[in-house]
């Protein structure tokens, strides 16, 4: 077997079995519980955003409010995550 | 005939106005800067990568005192200048010039004179590959030779003399405690102990693996076992006060191990770091920070990790700029849209006064804001500042940017990109090195993927309907934001949002690559987390829902290991990038298997693939950014090969690549952004 077929059903087997590695799966689990959270809150926020934008007679502070409040939930996402290229 | 480089998108800011020596604060832009060490005056050498050149600075990281190198394969030249390493006892710099495959000796005085004694690597004796982590130890050097293919794909330890003379080499690590000898694959980081045993930072793998210089394994007392696994990254290791230090271990953190092979505890506070170098007063370290573009030195007591805490470091010291300048690209993932021609125009693209007046604000506000900052902070406190800076700045820039005029956006022949490290979108008319300027409010972080969408009919709302909807997927919330080009303001504003981060089929988990179905208009996601695709569609209403879902995790027909990337062609067949399966799969538009190609393997042609990350459809052909192999390959859309570019590098005059992320191909026109290199190449293919 070539070592990249090794390399890939080491990987595979680790995804596929993730309680192998029992402390972490229940941190996993935690983030995970977390992350859906602020993700929901995310995506109301944009849709306020949008809405708001959307009405004739927008009002200029609630907008800024609301987009005020959506750079903080970014920057809180930031704080604990991160985009690291091509994985591999 | 066949595929040929144009130009790229994205400017370097890697040129010094006064003469050296320079204070760093204010003049130093790194591009994804690697390697580091301390020579024995104590001052601090940087390899910036993406630059082609060496970095050196005084032992206060206050000023840069000279630079090193160019582009090229000459003497004092570099492809990539990757790790660094301090020789003990002379005054020689070794640097491992990955691009070029061969290691440099230099020397160097205490007047900054700098002089090339010896390249090595490269000769009828020994033909390195890739290399990459150096180490030395009573007068040898071994180098790891990341992309060497042995017999059955494995990579390689080379052993030389301090004068760059081949001993040996290692393949595999063998030992009394091991059923079978463990292969290298892609060993990048290499570091010792004070005994001199090896550590090897096995990529392909994720470990570390602990060896003697003839490859027989040392088992760590704690585990019985010669290497730590249960690594999210394996990239680098650096041992360090009798502790081991795997940086990226885990996400934006930095693993401690003891010598035994237990964990001690957690570095925090980190993005994606690369290489640690102990510096020469206690307790400090330098760290490379490739991908925020800076090199950081950090304060803390290793011994003070046990029974696995955590702790976050001091930051004592950050250079390098932000790569938010006129016409920067920070961390590009994709692109969307048509550049008329790629050839560059004779025409400079200027930057109006007004932007020179705010990046010249902007600047200011960074310098006393860094003065006002106290001489050391918790490196949590450090990135969390210097984000929310960054943040503050984007806003800004973007609500002024509504009082700029510019030329219109919303016509034809734009390219719109990603860039990620900036939380924006750019956009460019034309194929210029220095053409990207922004075009949206700040982005979600980690928006990663792009793909512009046409109505069949006007959307509710939709303010230009000519201009096409941008849909960008969102690798770490899950969410797609679909984005419409609003002319008052000419810029580019949220029109509707879907998805959100989960297992269900309705969320998505790191989604990446998209396209848009040509016979039913539907967004098709590659969503990587989650082992399968997602289909969704926007009604008439502007309202998105999700259609269907199909694939999960495996390597047989119709699973899939990491999709990274979908395209589908005029049929609805849909051709998936398979990354971690290293193959091509085909469906049709219901989701069910039909064919697949491609096989784990080296090449820069055929159908080879190492880890294709993305994938494209255009007039017939099928393209394939083949991440390990460097290559753009292009087959028929049954899997034969046609042609294929292939290079690795940072030779922006050869059309290079580091790591390519997500291809966009539109009438022959091939627009590849590279997220390392911080530019989008530009080719064009033209068939037989």
């Amino acid at each position: 077997m070539s070592v990249f077929n090794k390399a890939s059903k080491i990987r595979l087997k680790v995804k596929q079995h993730p309680v192998q590695i029992a402390e972490k799966t229940s941190q996993e689990a935690v983030m995970k519980v977390a992350s859906i959270s602020e993700s929901d809150r995310l995506l109301n926020h944009f849709r306020d955003v949008i809405s708001t934008s959307c009405q004739r007679d927008v009002d200029d502070d609630r907008l800024v409010d609301q987009l005020n409040q959506l750079q903080e939930a970014h920057q809180q996402l930031l704080a604990k995550q991160c985009l690291t290229g091509p994985q591999g | 005939m066949g595929i040929s480089y144009r130009s790229y998108i994205g400017q370097s800011s890697n040129h010094f106005s006064d003469t050296l020596p320079t204070p760093a604060n204010g003049n130093l832009s790194f591009n994804t800067p690697v390697g580091s060490c301390i020579d024995r005056l104590g001052r601090v050498w940087v390899a910036d990568t993406a630059h082609n050149r060496l970095v050196i600075l005084d032992k206060t990281l206050e000023q840069v005192l000279q630079i090193y190198g160019t582009v090229g394969s000459g003497a004092q030249q570099f492809n990539m200048p990757f790790r660094l390493l301090a020789h003990p006892n002379k005054n020689w710099i070794y640097v491992t010039d990955i691009g070029n495959k061969r290691v440099h000796i230099l020397n160097y005085d205490d007047l900054s004179a700098i002089e090339p004694i010896n390249h090595f690597g490269n000769s009828a004796t020994v033909e390195l590959k890739g290399p990459n982590g150096i180490v030395y130890h009573e007068g040898k050097l071994c180098v790891a030779d990341e992309f060497y293919e042995g017999e059955n794909g494995e990579s390689r330890l080379v052993i030389f003399d301090e004068l760059g003379q081949y001993l040996y080499e290692i393949k595999a690590i063998t030992g009394p405690t091991l059923d079978e000898p463990l292969h290298l694959l892609w060993p990048q980081g290499l570091s010792i102990d004070e005994k001199g045993l090896l550590y090897i930072a096995n990529t392909g793998f994720n470990t570390v693996i602990r060896c003697d210089w003839k490859g027989q394994s040392m088992p760590f007392s704690a585990t019985n076992k010669p290497y730590i696994d249960g690594l999210e990254l394996a990239r680098d290791v650096s041992v360090i006060q009798g502790r081991i230090l795997i940086p990226g271990a885990e996400a934006n953190s930095i693993a401690v191990y003891g010598l035994n092979g237990r964990r001690q505890g957690l570095l925090q506070g980190f993005f994606a770091p690369i290489q640690i170098t102990a510096f020469p007063e206690s307790n400090r370290l330098l760290i490379t920070e490739p991908i925020l573009a800076s090199v950081q030195l950090h304060e803390i007591n290793l011994r003070a990790l046990q029974k696995d805490n955590q702790r976050s470091t001091l930051v004592l010291k950050s250079i390098g700029d932000e790569r938010d300048q006129f016409g920067q690209l920070h961390f590009v993932t994709s692109t969307a849209g048509e550049l008329s021609t790629l050839r560059p125009s004779s025409t400079p693209t200027l930057e109006s006064p007004l932007e020179r007046l705010i990046e010249q604000q902007q600047s200011l506000q960074e310098q006393v804001l860094k003065a006002l900052q106290p001489e050391a902070m918790p490196a949590w406190l450090s990135m969390s500042l210097s984000w929310q800076t960054e943040w503050l700045q984007r806003w800004q820039r973007s609500w002024i940017n509504l009082f700029i005029p510019k030329k219109e956006l919303g016509t034809s022949d734009v390219l719109w990109m990603v860039d990620a490290g900036n939380y924006q979108l750019q956009a460019s008319d034309k194929a210029d090195v220095d053409s990207a300027r922004k075009a949206s409010l700040p982005l979600l972080p980690g928006s990663l993927g792009i793909v512009a969408l046409k109505p069949s009919t006007p959307l509710p709302n939709q303010y230009h309907y000519d201009s096409p909807l941008l849909v960008v997927s969102n690798f770490l919330s899950g969410i797609v934001t679909i984005y419409q080009y609003y002319p008052p303001l000419d810029e580019l504003i949220p029109y509707t949002v879907f998805g959100a981060l989960g297992s269900e089929p309705w969320q998505l988990s790191k989604p990446q690559g998209i396209a848009v179905d040509p016979t039913t208009n539907d967004i098709l996601i590659a969503d990587s987390g989650n082992n399968r695709i997602s289909r969704w569609r926007l009604n008439a209403a502007g309202i998105v829902g999700l259609v269907d879902v199909f694939g999960r995790l495996g390597d047989q027909e119709g699973e899939f290991h990491t999709p990274s990337d979908i395209t589908v062609d005029m049929q609805g067949h849909c051709y998936v990038s398979d990354q971690f399966n290293n193959r091509i799969q085909v469906f049709d538009g219901n989701g069910q298997f039909l064919r697949s190609w491609g096989q784990a393997g080296y090449g820069s042609a055929g159908d080879n693939f190492l880890l294709p990350t993305s994938i494209e459809h255009d007039r017939g052909y099928i393209f394939v950014s083949d991440l390990v192999n460097r290559a753009i390959k292009v087959f028929n859309i049954d899997g034969q090969f046609i042609n294929s570019f292939s290079g690795f590098g940072a030779d922006q005059n050869l059309g290079q690549m580091w790591m390519p992320y997500l291809m966009h191909v539109k009438n022959g026109k091939i627009y590849l952004p590279d997220c390392a290199l911080n530019r989008i190449n530009l080719y064009q293919f033209e068939p037989e």
